[in-house]
């Protein structure tokens, strides 16, 4: 089986955070980040530092203890990092473990080796799947909203509405002759139906701003600006910054709230060489920070504008167009305008990335995903939901038929209801990741 | 007293493919008969496949059976269904004359050595102890006298005719076809060997005269103009062999439906004289004016029975209104206002043997020795009932022979996925077979049938070297051409760019593969081998596969994944006598469930109705732990 790491302590930031790698692999995981005694000690504190394994940045420092399989928690060998319980801390530590060769464990997979392996008895198991219980005691609707309340409900009824288009779909292939087609409305259904996915997906990404922070990463052509605007926003609001504390990265990266929002500024103007390479670097990062839910700045100079890159997935990239107070009114009125000489439009930056960050989702906060798993299968089942749309108007129609069946599957298993080989991941998804 | 390997009861589609598949495995068969002459009557309509149904069709022939061989010689109008909507969908149907198929299939059975066909009613199930040893057979015609046969094995396929009573109107009588007498023992003797049975009913409509239809007032639906057989063995100049038919369509209408409301009360369906239940996917007349009084009209296929003779079945309008009624509705759709009524439409109810009671081989749990197949473990359509027969017959000879079962999984075939269905899930009503049954349907083309099958006839020596040998040939054709198609590489030069651009296509940017190119829904094989200027020297079935396989190349090997993952749970196997009442936690319900079911893998048990995850989260972690 292969080697898994999660958070095996409660959300950073904490106190102590305790990270669990488990599987054949994990002392040779373990031995990337941190200088391992050869043998290693069984069952023995030691005080090390953790080192990333590709930037040789010191992530923490901490207790590294070490359990041979099979006299583990999980029946496996098992590595565990006792470190400081900062958000960073357990981040960098975490992307560390997955970079050293770890997946990331599903919810609940530490306790399902744990019962593969022998190491919990049935009892103990079955006492753990009360669910089943549950079950036989036709408690099972008021167990069920506990693990999903009103995430369960709004899932439901987007399950309920895809299996009906899905069921219209399959009666156009098996009855060919007897029933009616408007193909224009399967797309729409399915667009709709991906919206719907995609409200409940962004609760996901302001939770998770809400407790991380939000990353602003200032990207551009050279000597768009960015550094002057940077400052310029950072000064502006000096009286609530102050340097993200403990942090190991320079003095580029600056903490301030945005209209409530916790946000992490990051510049990318330190790269000062080819103008070629500082294009590419600066979309490398933004990239990066999107793909990490944040958002991008593309800061344009007026007077010498380069158009933002094509970022993929979902973009959140913001054009604002500096040294607007060069051009005077060359500039056109719908394109964000900003001075970082001036200030101008300074206020407007701010009320946009605010409106980036909470407009579209500001009507459906009462419920907020916190679960990883669910979040990725709502992210699948919009997609499917989007390709169905797609295609309805140029694939085959068995090809939509296919997109809806992959929606409806992955809605299905957030609602427990998958009938496949992942219902024991199901199960065990119940229990908090890393118990 | 005769001793033979296999008994088979009834020669209906289910039987003559059972006797037929162990004949040819080298047993000696006895096929039990109420009436020689009517081996493989098409008892309803007179057509072989369409969608789901003949994705059975072609996966049975490519294993060797039987039916799709038979249809395509008494073929006389071949249609493909769902053209545009994807090979998975894609269906072959074929119209056959209907005494011609039932002769062509009848000789097929007579002829087969091994086979001994015996005129009579099977009426019990001779037992010895845990074993079914052989029927008894007696003969309408001489009183008591009986015959007593011994086997192996008994394959009952009895079809509809277990205590069959057709009903039209208030009128009723026994009988398990229009003309034929039903089987009236057989029932008893199953429940005596401990199976429960259970009533459901089905019906058809009546038969017209051709020569009194205005059949230019229908709209007329000739067969394709090129003909695509249901056989992967048929082809060449001798096809089609028969001459061509058209077919009509006409409509109900508000006159009709009004006939029909008001004579509801004197259906039988209607009138409460059927207790059992019908099927959902083929209402009667009268079903669909109650359940869709806001549809305007109806749909009315009007196929002709055949070549010589002038029976036309009218295919949508199944009925058990009286006679009267009957002929007066269809009177009041266009083109049919003069027509004569040959035979009225009938419902019938019959006696089943509930599924989820065999094992995945179709032999019953109860008692061992005996397999059944067809309508009577609950299934509709004669394609459905060809291929459990075939299973069934498959299977007895394995286990007669000592060889080990013959199982194809939901992901291999469609057939897999009717019989696991059947005897995992039950059924509520005749279980008809759809393409969205199986959850991997895009690997299951009617196309690639023989790919995936053919080796298994091969196996059993249904489906002889030369034939198996051509398959084998076309898998290597399709995978070198699609690997050629992957490598070559068009470059967009001024000649690319007219090919495009003549064709209002838009022209290559950067150097793309062919199989790139053919990914674009615009662009086919046949403009490939222009582009190249090249002729493709391929047969049309195997530049199909090509399209297909290179098109959804993602798309299957998404579903390939997928099966993948399924394959560990369906892969934790529950041992022989596995004491489901051991495991704490289950309710009641789904105790009784898993014993009732007894499922071989937890894949399996996953699939039983009411079921849940959690259920089988524990499940999975007893059988893991007993292995250990």
């Amino acid at each position: 089986m292969e080697t898994i790491a999660a958070l095996a302590t409660g959300h950073a930031p904490a106190g102590v955070s305790i990270i669990r790698l488990s599987g054949k692999m994990a002392l040779d995981c373990a031995r990337k980040l941190v200088a391992l005694p050869d043998p290693m000690p069984v069952r023995k504190a030691m005080l090390l530092s953790f080192i990333h394994p590709i930037s040789k940045e010191k992530i923490d420092e901490g207790i590294v203890l070490y359990f041979q399989a099979p006299a583990s928690f999980t029946g496996e060998d098992v590595i565990e990092f006792q470190g400081h319980g900062g958000v960073c801390h357990v981040q960098a530590l975490l992307e560390a473990c997955y970079r050293a060769g770890a997946r990331a464990a599903e919810p609940g997979e530490f306790s399902r080796r744990a019962v593969l392996n022998g190491r919990i008895s049935l009892e103990r198991a079955e006492a753990m799947l009360d669910i089943v219980h549950a079950e036989t005691e036709a408690s099972l609707a008021a167990a069920r909203s506990q693990f999903f309340g009103r995430l369960g409900r709004e899932v439901e009824k987007i399950s309920a509405e895809a299996l009906g288009l899905r069921a219209e779909v399959e009666a156009w292939l098996d009855f060919p002759e007897d029933i009616e087609f408007e193909p224009h409305e399967v797309a729409n259904r399915s667009r709709k139906l991906a919206r719907l996915c995609e409200d409940l997906l962004q609760t996901h990404r302001l939770g998770r701003v809400l407790r991380e922070g939000l990353r602003v990463v200032f990207a551009g052509a050279p000597n768009a600006g960015k550094s002057s605007l940077f400052n310029r926003l950072v000064g502006e609001e000096r009286a609530i910054v102050d340097r993200e504390a403990g942090t190991t990265r320079d003095s580029l990266e600056m903490s301030l709230e945005i209209d409530g929002i916790p946000c992490t500024l990051i510049d990318t103007a330190g790269i000062r060489e080819g103008a070629g390479r500082v294009e590419q670097q600066g979309i490398q990062r933004a990239k990066k920070e999107i793909e990490r839910g944040g958002l991008c700045l593309w800061v344009i100079d007026s007077t010498h504008p380069v158009p933002p890159p094509l970022l993929e997935g979902h973009c959140q990239c913001i054009e604002v167009w500096n040294k607007c107070d060069q051009i005077g009114a060359g500039c056109r009125d719908d394109y964000l305008r900003v001075s970082a000489l001036t200030s101008e439009g300074l206020g407007a930056l701010r009320q946009e990335i605010a409106h980036r960050i909470k407009g579209s989702y500001a009507n459906s906060q009462e419920i907020v995903i916190t679960n990883r798993r669910h979040a990725e299968l709502l992210e699948s089942a919009q997609q499917a939901f989007s390709f169905a749309a797609k295609n309805v108007l140029e694939a085959p129609l068995e090809i939509v038929a296919y997109d809806l069946q992959e929606a409806c599957r992955s809605l299905d298993r957030i609602l427990g209801k998958g009938v496949d080989d992942s219902l024991l991941d199901e199960i065990f998804s119940r229990f908090c990741i890393g118990k | 007293m005769n001793r033979y390997d296999v008994i088979v009861i009834g020669l209906g589609h289910a039987g003559c493919e059972a006797a037929l598949a162990c004949a040819r495995m080298g047993l000696t068969v006895l096929a039990v008969t109420l009436r020689k002459d009517r081996i493989g009557v098409m008892s309803c309509n007179p057509s072989v496949g369409g969608p789901g149904k003949s994705q059975l069709v072609r996966e049975l022939d490519a294993l060797g059976g039987e039916m799709a061989k038979v249809g395509d010689i008494t073929g006389t109008h071949f249609r493909r269904l769902n053209e545009s909507k994807g090979p998975a969908v894609r269906a072959t149907r074929v119209l056959c004359d209907r005494s011609l198929y039932a002769q062509e299939m009848g000789a097929r059975v007579l002829n087969q050595p091994g086979v001994t066909v015996l005129e009579g009613e099977a009426k019990h199930l001779l037992s010895e102890g845990e074993r079914v040893v052989g029927v008894s057979v007696s003969f309408a015609e001489h009183g008591d006298r009986y015959e007593i046969c011994l086997a192996k094995a008994v394959i009952v396929t009895a079809g509809t005719f277990l205590k069959g009573v057709m009903h039209i109107g208030d009128w009723h009588k026994e009988g398990g076809r229009v003309g034929d007498i039903a089987a009236c023992g057989l029932s008893e003797s199953l429940r005596a060997v401990g199976l429960q049975l259970g009533r459901f009913k089905t019906g058809t409509p009546a038969r017209l005269n051709g020569e009194t239809i205005d059949w230019n007032r229908t709209q007329i639906q000739p067969g394709d103009e090129i003909p695509r057989p249901l056989s992967f063995t048929t082809g060449g100049r001798g096809f089609p062999k028969l001459p061509q038919l058209t077919c009509g369509i006409a409509y109900t209408n508000a006159d009709t439906h009004r006939v029909v409301r008001e004579n509801l009360h004197r259906s039988a369906l209607y009138g409460g004289n059927i207790v059992g239940t019908g099927p959902r996917y083929c209402p009667s007349l009268e079903d669909k004016v109650v359940r869709f009084a806001h549809r305007e009209r109806h749909a009315v296929f009007l196929e002709p029975d055949g070549l010589e003779t002038n029976v036309v079945y009218p295919a949508g309008v199944s009925t058990s209104l009286p006679a009267e009624v009957q002929s007066q509705f269809l009177r009041t759709i266009p083109g049919l206002e003069q027509v004569d009524m040959l035979l009225p439409g009938y419902a019938i109810e019959y006696d089943f043997v509930l599924p989820t009671q065999l094992d995945i081989t179709l032999a019953a749990k109860c008692i061992r020795g005996l397999w059944l197949a067809g309508q009577v473990v609950g299934t509709s359509g004669y394609e459905e009932a060809a291929v459990q027969g075939f299973w069934a017959g498959v299977n007895a000879a394995c286990y007669i022979q000592g060889r080990p079962s013959f199982i194809l999984k939901r992901n291999e075939a469609l057939i897999g996925v009717l019989v696991d269905d059947l005897v995992t899930k039950g059924t509520d009503e005749p279980y008809r077979i759809f393409t969205s049954r199986a959850e991997h349907r895009l690997l299951l083309r009617e196309d690639n049938a023989d790919l995936r099958l053919a080796k298994y006839g091969y196996e059993f020596g249904l489906v002889n070297f030369l034939l198996y040998e051509q398959v084998e040939e076309k898998r290597r054709l399709i995978t070198q051409e699609v690997e050629r198609l992957e490598k070559t590489v068009v470059s967009p030069t001024a000649a690319t760019r007219n090919f495009f651009e003549a064709r209002g296509w838009q022209a290559i940017r950067a150097p793309s593969s062919l199989s790139a190119l053919l990914r674009r829904p615009e662009v086919e094989l046949a403009d490939l081998a222009e582009l190249e200027g090249r002729i493709y020297d391929l047969a049309l079935t195997v530049k199909d596969e090509i399209e297909t396989v290179v098109r959804y190349g993602g798309y299957i090997e998404r579903q390939e994944e997928w099966v993948q993952r399924v394959q560990s749970l369906e892969g934790q196997e529950i041992a022989d006598g596995f004491d489901f009442r051991s495991i704490r936690g289950f309710s009641r319900e789904i105790q009784e469930r898993l014993i009732q079911v007894r499922p071989r893998t937890v894949g399996q048990a996953a699939r039983i109705p009411g079921i849940t995850p959690a259920a089988i989260g524990l499940l999975a972690v007893h059988v893991g732990r007993k292995r250990r």
